[in-house]
């Protein structure tokens, strides 16, 4: 049985257990991994402030890109407002223009950051960030793997529905923030003593200012995935998704505006499950 | 290479953070190296750095003026590929010094791609004067939240600079 708990918080005490007071159980099971497979398309249009097309943009109109690697979580420190930190790191991460390769190692791997939230799934920050954001990193548009690693799941029995907010934060520095949310609808589809399949379907909505760049973001979208949790202990076993946000940019500096298509399909899995990504 | 190096910050200024507060922040994680780190440990190596000034006084050279080196830290902490650039103490071996000792500096491991840090070793009154920043090179970033490369005619475009 699950408890009236959201998932993330049962899984996030477990590990938070795990860091304070050894648990020969929990400790021999290590950090959580998650092996990913991410395939974007990103569909990228411009006008200038007399609007015509932003012929700089052409090349780019179009882009592709396959992405696999691996994520860890571990457990940090309690702060004192009571929310908690984990580190979150990323193991090998390569790139490629097909999905069959060939496939070359992106500077994202090994890069670290602090994920700050409470219990709830609330992301209160990620500390380090800058270190993922900007070319040829592009952490700041494949945000949406932290809430691929963690997404808050509500506890339902199967056939019923429920709605759950899950906002993220990107911040560079002090002058460059976007701030990210997903409404979704939860369904509980089916539901063993070992596993529950919840399926999600909802919009992604967020606002962002890069004073730097003189510009203002505005995100929206569709989001859509299914997410496997295990029982014992309520951690995210599979998560496949399927999401398309738009970013649209107003640059006051030029003018230009610009929209960019996000379109990600992407699979976690957590390492030693049953089935590979 | 022209390293063109910003000053992130005057390490006077920075705080590692303060306890005691909800609203404040606690201090990092040591996942990446933090300018006053680096700093705090050029300061408690100034001494190597200044022996080689005391060579070159010791062999009657006069030692004036500013060495401004670089070098890197790679993920392990090691620096390494110490260069000069630019020094106004017209004595190789002076230069040579420091650059050998630049290169055995070891910082704590991290998480970023290897730093281009910059030193400038300042000499006057006979001492080596403690210089209160360090110079690290600053990762661009111009356009972010698309999925676009670093490109002068976007960057113009865009930004309309």
């Amino acid at each position: 049985m699950f408890s009236a708990l959201i998932f993330p918080a049962r899984a996030f005490s477990a590990l938070m257990a795990c860091a304070a007071t050894p648990d020969p159980i929990v400790v021999s099971e290590g950090p959580p991994v998650w092996r990913f497979e991410l395939a974007a398309h990103y569909q990228t249009l411009g006008v200038d402030a007399e609007g015509e097309e932003i012929a700089a943009l052409v090349p780019y109109a179009e882009q592709q890109e396959w992405l696999r690697g691996s994520l860890s979580r571990s457990y940090a420190r309690r702060y004192q407002d009571d929310s908690q930190g984990w580190v979150v790191r990323f193991g090998l991460i390569e790139t490629a223009a097909t999905p069959d390769g060939p496939w070359t190692r992106t500077e994202l791997t090994g890069k670290s950051v602090e994920l700050r939230g409470f219990d709830n799934g609330e992301v209160l920050a990620l500390r380090g960030a800058e270190h993922l954001a900007g070319a040829p990193r592009f952490g700041e548009v494949l945000d949406f793997v932290f809430v691929g690693i963690s997404p808050t799941v509500p506890d339902l029995k199967v056939g019923e529905s429920g709605w759950r907010r899950q906002n993220w934060p990107f911040l560079v520095g002090k002058q460059r923030r976007m701030h990210s949310t997903l409404h979704a609808e939860w369904t509980a589809v089916e539901r063993s003593p070992q596993r529950a399949v919840m399926d999600y379907q909802g919009k992604l909505e967020g606002r962002g200012l890069d004073t730097p760049a003189k510009a203002s973001m505005t995100l929206t979208g569709q989001a859509e995935g299914q997410v496997v949790m295990r029982v014992a202990d309520a951690s995210m076993e599979k998560h496949t998704l399927d999401w398309t946000r738009v970013m649209a940019i107003d640059y006051q500096g030029s003018g230009a505006q610009v929209t960019q298509t996000q379109h990600f399909t992407a699979k976690f899995l957590r390492s030693g499950s049953e089935s590979s990504p | 290479m022209n390293l063109f190096f910003l000053v992130l910050e005057l390490v006077i200024s920075q705080g590692l953070g303060t306890r005691g507060s909800v609203a404040t922040d606690a201090a990092g994680l040591d996942l990446y190296l933090e300018t006053p780190e680096i700093h705090a440990l050029m300061m408690e190596q100034l001494e190597r750095f200044e022996a080689c000034y005391a060579d070159a006084t010791a062999a009657g050279q006069v030692t004036v003026g500013e060495v401004f080196v670089n070098f890197t830290i790679a993920p392990n902490g090691k620096a390494q590929g110490a260069s000069i650039h630019a020094s106004k103490s017209g004595l190789k071996e002076l230069d040579d010094c420091l650059l050998d000792q630049a290169n055995t500096l070891e910082f704590r491991a991290h998480d970023e791609e290897p730093l281009q840090v910059g030193y400038p070793f300042v000499y006057m009154d006979a001492v080596l004067q403690p210089y209160p920043m360090i110079f690290i090179e600053e990762r661009p970033m111009e356009l972010l939240w698309l999925r676009l490369p670093p490109d002068p005619a976007l960057h113009q475009a865009l930004l309309g600079n």
